[in-house]
């Protein structure tokens, strides 16, 4: 299919086509031409910028979280985001208490970091590491099933990028929280005086 | 691959579409003008949920591609079964419908 109305374009069109690329693949190959062709006519007809992204905002989202969960390649990926989330939540939330009390390394987050060490460790070191085990183990499944599985082949990153985006920020916190002594140090560190000198902050607590 | 389980009641989005395509043949960005129309702007889908409606459909056996040849969209009309899910569908919310109104002339 080609596009031929294409009066409308503008850069809604292109970063639309751009957060196309969220999509799982299967669904991608099968609508992307439509999809673009469609909001070339949403676009045209639409009386603001605004209300074209508030609209189609909204559809990104439902439509993404939906697509990914029906998708085999997002399954494992959706699952570690979904451990991943109370210790995102919880880093948001220490970021948003100092933010708005200027008072580090108080609030609900610091408290429960310090009365429940065991659980926090869990929280954001156990739940991640899970999900990052889940990513691994999905990739080594499709390894077994599909022989032309390559992760050098082009387009290899856009159809696994939920995927690879987890694995990365698992790793990351794999690499960065390796002792049970240290994700409370470090946390504590972080809510005290922010990212600044993450790295010292880092060697330290490791050394501690 | 059409399911054989009879799918209602059925999703105020997939009634919608199977009314916009009862009486003709539309295109994506058409079924989406004929749904908000239609529903008096309650309903409104955009590319990714009507597409993501579309494919549970087309895999229900509710709608198909038409052969209508244009080379910037893709056509969709209603099957068989997808007429006669609509119907039911109309027949239950009918009579849905009469015994709700009852229940309000009684109360």
């Amino acid at each position: 299919m080609q596009r031929i109305k294409t009066d409308c374009r503008s850069l809604s069109s292109s970063l639309y086509e751009s957060f196309l690329v969220l999509y799982p693949r299967e669904y991608l190959e099968k609508h992307r031409p439509e999809m673009l062709q469609n909001f070339f006519d949403v676009e045209c007809d639409s009386s603001s910028a605004l209300r074209l992204w508030a609209f189609i905002s909204m559809d990104l989202l439902m439509s993404l979280t939906y697509q990914h969960m029906r998708a085999k390649s997002s399954r494992a990926a959706l699952f570690a985001f979904i451990l991943f989330l109370p210790f995102l939540a919880m880093i948001a939330l220490a970021i948003l208490h100092n933010a708005l009390t200027q008072n580090p390394g108080t609030g609900l987050v610091a408290d429960f970091v310090s009365m429940h060490t065991s659980l926090a460790f869990a929280l954001i070191f156990i739940l991640p590491a899970i999900g990052v085990l889940a990513i691994l183990a999905d990739f080594a499944v499709d390894l077994v099933r599909e022989r032309s599985w390559n992760p050098l082949r082009a387009g290899f990153i856009r159809d696994h990028l939920l995927a690879i985006g987890m694995l990365g920020l698992g790793i990351l916190l794999l690499l960065f929280l390796p002792a049970h002594d240290t994700v409370p140090c470090i946390l504590k560190g972080v809510l005290s005086s922010g990212f600044n000198g993450l790295g010292p902050l880092i060697q330290m607590c490791r050394q501690a | 691959m059409a399911s054989s389980k009879k799918p209602l009641p059925l999703t105020p989005a997939v009634f919608h579409i199977l009314l916009a395509l009862y009486a003709q043949e539309r295109h994506g960005y058409d079924i989406m003008q004929r749904v908000e129309a239609d529903s008096e702007g309650s309903v409104k889908m955009g590319p990714g949920t009507l597409y993501g409606s579309i494919d549970r459909m087309v895999e229900a056996g509710l709608v198909a591609p038409s052969d209508r040849s244009d080379p910037r969209r893709i056509y969709y009309k209603l099957t068989a079964v997808g007429k006669s899910v609509f119907k039911a569908e109309t027949e239950r919310i009918s009579q849905t419908a009469a015994v709700a109104r009852r229940q309000l002339k009684t109360a």
